[in-house]
């Protein structure tokens, strides 16, 4: 009776693990097979365009990928600093400069965006002031691409350098700095010989995230982006058009070409080799070595001031300015003193944008709590299938892919596996809005309670309750869930900031029901600046405030 | 002829925060010396190494190499090699880069380092060796490629901390000697920290006790075994000690006669420090320099409590006139010992000093 009991449980939740989650991220990928013939007539053999939906896929892929990797490298050149810093120096204020660095990864993408946007194009942005003129048409020569776009990527992406070199350092023995050092090593030398072969793992992992990130992001790109098309945006303009089949084609070449980037290059970093190369020649050593001496000598203040200008440019000033702006602008236009330009005059003024603001609150609360809500009933079941069972691993690894898939095309693929043309059950709207952020809350709430579970060593002492007597259901109710409680309410907090912030799928998914964070992208486009100011900083506010939540929770 | 340096501490203290870690440490080490530094956890051995190597700075003191003060010389500048407990090979690296590391990274150029690495594995017989990665060898081919690391960055002077770490005794006896022919062989000076006296004993040219951040004792093993400066030395060169509180009856040159009122009995011992006839003192008794006479004839008397089996040797607890002595027995023909046997005492070593002031127990503590 109670197996049958405990095998219908197990089945219920491996179903609906599998459609909410895994289904919604592959089911694009297995329609460009299923619908092959109506795509190619569409983009490979259309009688009105010729190729011409072909050539902008290929157009937007390559301006998509040359940005994640520009990206990447710059996010690796500017990061390993900083990351060197967190994990070997101490100082007063450590934990709150930390704290800043991973801000971007828990802010609204629309609100960042927007922020970015006015510190370097808006008159009360300071790079105005210094004279520079920069707006979204600026490309940068040489590698070609749109500099605010760049800019806004490296700041959404090198916290997961950061992050995941920094753990690593944390785990390298510093006496190997040492004795490099009294070997006659500069530090330059000894971070390339040393450090850097035995952080390689880590650092390839955080680079795929952020290559991830980078090529599927759009709330923040959206309002930076210009006359610029990326793929992640192109997906949103076309589904918008109604043009289903590029939007869907080139979402499943997003998915597919990201998977055989990331799988590899996992696989390669999650197997526990040295890892030994040498980027340079023997024979050319000494000259390398010597050029590393110098720069060691005479340029150690680089680090330093490289790492903190990076913070500064890349997190707080936007933020700053934004927050700035909006108080700014609050009651009246700071030049001629008009009230009827002012934030309140948008808000409560003949126009009411308060309503719209509200709504999309509403909306955006309901969205995330739900999601939440939901994300948390599937993932105490899976933390417990991962950590104990065999095949725990398999599916801690396959949960990684809903945060590498794109979210425009994960949208894009929820649309067409729920609505009419897959299910036919349930149509753009709040309700397709929450499943869709199921699918990339579970990863994140999964993931806490899991690592939690692995370095507070819960398995010992489940054990120890087992040799009391404990039966398996006492010992997962009175052992295993209380020790993980606190990491996964912090999670699910995460969860519920990265809901609030989610714009590139939100926005194909939503209907009518417009979230927070898309309406920011809205009123950006619909030059609504006032409300879009206001609406930013109520975003950035309130994940700020959830942080400090979370720290509070997880210390 | 490359010179081998002459190292000297002066006047070393070191404090971290509110602990002093090294207190007015002053300490010579010649050309070509083999010098263990040994001392209970905490007593400052490693901050010394590190003072010496230049990664810790001193809060007051100097220290010299041949004659100059490096204090402001930085710690790759001083010509030292560090081996530290977790030896540190770069994992990454075969043996012939970990060993060639050093010549490359100052930028000598390829053909130069070659001929250092291939010199340098040669005279250390690491040859067949070479191609593996550190996690592929033997712990003591491990510490010998550290070394030779060492001695490839032109390091004349070797620092080991605790260089067996925690392998087990018989690997252990084993690399200790195996390491000091080495640096013996290379012509090096070394120093080599350990809190094992035994380690210490078998290698050391001198020794050198730490305890509580003050050198209490420098010497050759001998020299330390038979004339151990307090009662801790006594304990800790030797393992256990018998601290016995006494009474100074007769001084006879560098010997007095002592009362030892718990045991009923006088013994002659060396004299270690300034005492009077009169005085209480203390007195240490090595374990092994009792001796349990074949027959009992109602002369300082013990019976034996209990007794535990080491192979070679028993160690025994006798009672006398309830002090209990703890005795090492070496293996004899008529002696295999049962609980309530007696037996006759002949203490043949003892030294006295003057009575410890925080008492027989504090004195010895390895705290
Ligand atoms: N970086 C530090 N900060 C604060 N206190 C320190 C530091 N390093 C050492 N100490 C303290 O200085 C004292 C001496 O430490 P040291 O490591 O030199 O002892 P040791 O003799 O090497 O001990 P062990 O045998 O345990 O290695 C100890 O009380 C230790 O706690
Ligand atoms: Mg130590």
């Amino acid at each position: 009776m109670r197996k049958n009991m405990t095998i219908a449980i197990i089945a219920i939740f491996a179903i609906s693990l599998f459609t909410l989650v895994f289904l919604p991220s592959l089911y694009l990928i297995s329609l460009a097979f299923i619908e092959w013939k109506q795509i190619y007539d569409e983009i490979f053999a259309n009688p009105y365009l010729g190729s011409t939906y072909l050539w902008n896929i290929l157009k937007t892929l390559y301006l998509s990928f040359r940005l994640a990797l520009i990206t990447v490298i710059i996010d690796v050149i500017l990061g390993l600093p900083l990351a060197y810093i967190f994990a070997r120096k101490n100082f007063r204020g450590k934990d709150i400069i930390e704290d800043i660095t991973m801000l971007p990864l828990v802010i609204p993408t629309s609100g960042f965006g927007f922020a970015t946007l006015i510190t370097w194009t808006s008159s009360t942005g300071i790079f105005r002031l210094l004279g520079l003129n920069i707006n979204t048409q600026t490309i940068i020569p040489l590698i070609n691409l749109p500099f605010l776009v760049l800019i806004v990527h490296i700041s959404l992406t090198f916290p997961y350098i950061v992050k995941t070199v920094s753990a690593a350092l944390q785990e390298t023995n510093p006496a190997y700095d040492i004795i490099s050092q009294s070997l006659g090593a500069s530090p330059l030398t000894t971070f390339r010989k040393v450090t850097l072969p035995l952080i390689t793992p880590s650092l390839l992992s955080g680079s795929v995230l952020a290559f991830a990130r980078s090529l599927g992001e759009t709330g923040a790109t959206l309002i930076v982006a210009g006359v610029s098309v990326t793929a992640p945006i192109a997906i949103v303009k076309w589904e918008l058009e109604n043009k289903l089949a590029p939007a869907a084609f080139l979402g499943s070449l997003l998915i597919a070409l990201s998977f055989l980037l990331i799988i590899p290059i996992e696989y390669y970093s999650s197997q526990k080799r040295r890892i030994s190369y040498s980027l340079i020649p023997k024979t050319k050593e000494k000259i390398i070595v010597k050029l590393e001496k110098k720069i060691s000598k005479n340029l150690w203040w680089l680090r330093e001031t490289a790492s903190g200008l990076l913070l500064f440019i890349m997190v707080i000033l936007p933020i700053l300015t934004l927050l700035y702006t909006t108080s700014v602008y609050w009651s009246s236009e700071p030049y001629t003193g008009r009230f009827e330009k002012s934030i309140v005059y948008e808000l409560f003024g003949p126009s009411k944008m308060i309503n719209l603001v509200s709504k999309a609150i509403v909306t955006s609360i309901i969205v995330s709590s739900l999601a939440t809500f939901i994300s948390i009933y599937i993932s105490i079941p899976t933390v417990l299938f991962i950590v104990k069972t065999r095949y725990g691993e398999i599916i801690r690894t396959l949960l990684k892919v809903p945060l590498v898939v794109p979210t425009s095309a994960l949208g894009l693929s929820m649309i067409l596996l729920w609505g009419n043309e897959g299910f036919n059950i349930i149509y753009p709207s709040i309700w397709l809005t929450i499943l869709t952020h199921v699918v990339f809350s579970v990863p994140v709430i999964v993931e806490a309670g899991v690592s939690a579970y692995r370095q507070l060593n819960v398995e010992l002492y489940e054990g120890t309750a087992r040799t009391l007597g404990a039966t398996f259901y006492d010992m997962i109710e009175t052992v295993s869930l209380p020790m993980i409680k606190k990491s996964f309410v912090a999670g699910s907090i995460l969860a519920f900031t990265h809901s609030l912030g989610e714009t590139g799928a939100t926005f194909l998914v939503m209907g009518n029901d417009i979230t927070i964070s898309t309406l920011v992208v809205n009123l950006v486009e619909s030059q609504a600046i006032g409300t879009a100011l206001f609406s930013s900083s109520l975003l950035i506010i309130v994940a700020l405030v959830l942080l400090g939540v979370i720290r509070k929770i997880t210390k | 002829m490359i010179k081998i340096p002459e190292i000297e501490v002066q006047n070393i203290t070191k404090i971290y925060g509110n602990i002093v870690a090294l207190n007015n440490v002053s300490l010579r080490i010649r050309d070509g010396e083999y010098v263990c530094i040994i001392g209970p956890s905490g007593s400052g051995k490693s901050t010394l190494l590190k003072i010496i190597a230049g990664i810790v700075k001193p809060t007051k003191g100097s220290v010299y190499i041949d004659g100059i003060d490096v204090n402001n010389v930085p710690f790759d500048e001083r010509g030292i090699g560090v081996v530290l407990q977790d030896i540190l090979l770069f994992p990454n690296m075969k043996v012939r880069d970990n060993i060639s590391y050093p010549p490359l990274v100052k930028g000598l150029d390829y053909k130069t380092v070659n001929s250092i690495t291939s010199e340098i594995i040669r005279n250390i017989s690491l040859t067949v060796l070479t191609e593996r990665f550190p996690d592929e060898l033997s712990r003591g081919s491990q510490q010998k490629t550290a070394i030779a690391r060492a001695v490839a960055s032109g390091a004349r002077l070797i620092l080991m901390d605790e260089p067996m770490g925690s392998l087990d005794t018989r690997s252990a006896r084993q690399l200790r000697h195996e390491l000091r022919s080495l640096i013996k062989d290379l012509g090096l000076t070394a120093i080599h920290i350990t809190h094992n006296q035994e380690e210490a004993m078998s290698v050391a040219d001198r020794i050198v006790i730490l305890r509580n951040g003050k050198v209490i004792q420098v010497g050759t093993p001998q020299e330390i075994y038979f004339n151990p400066r307090n009662l801790f030395i006594a304990r800790f060169i030797g393992g256990e000690l018998n601290a016995l509180e006494g009474k100074v009856k007769e001084i006879i040159g560098n010997y007095a006669i002592i009362e030892i009122e718990s045991l009923g009995i006088n013994i002659k011992a060396k004299i270690m420090d300034k005492i009077n006839i009169g005085e209480k003192v203390g007195i240490a008794v090595r374990p092994e320099d009792i001796l349990l006479k074949e027959k009992s004839s109602g002369i300082n008397t013990g019976i034996i409590k209990s007794y535990k089996y080491y192979g070679f040797y028993y160690e025994v607890f006798l009672d006398v006139n309830n002090t209990v002595l703890q005795i090492k027995v070496p293996r004899k023909r008529w002696f295999s010992p049962t609980i309530g046997e007696k037996f006759d005492i002949d203490i043949i070593r003892a030294y006295v000093y003057k009575y410890p002031e925080e008492g027989l127990e504090k004195a010895i503590a390895y705290e």
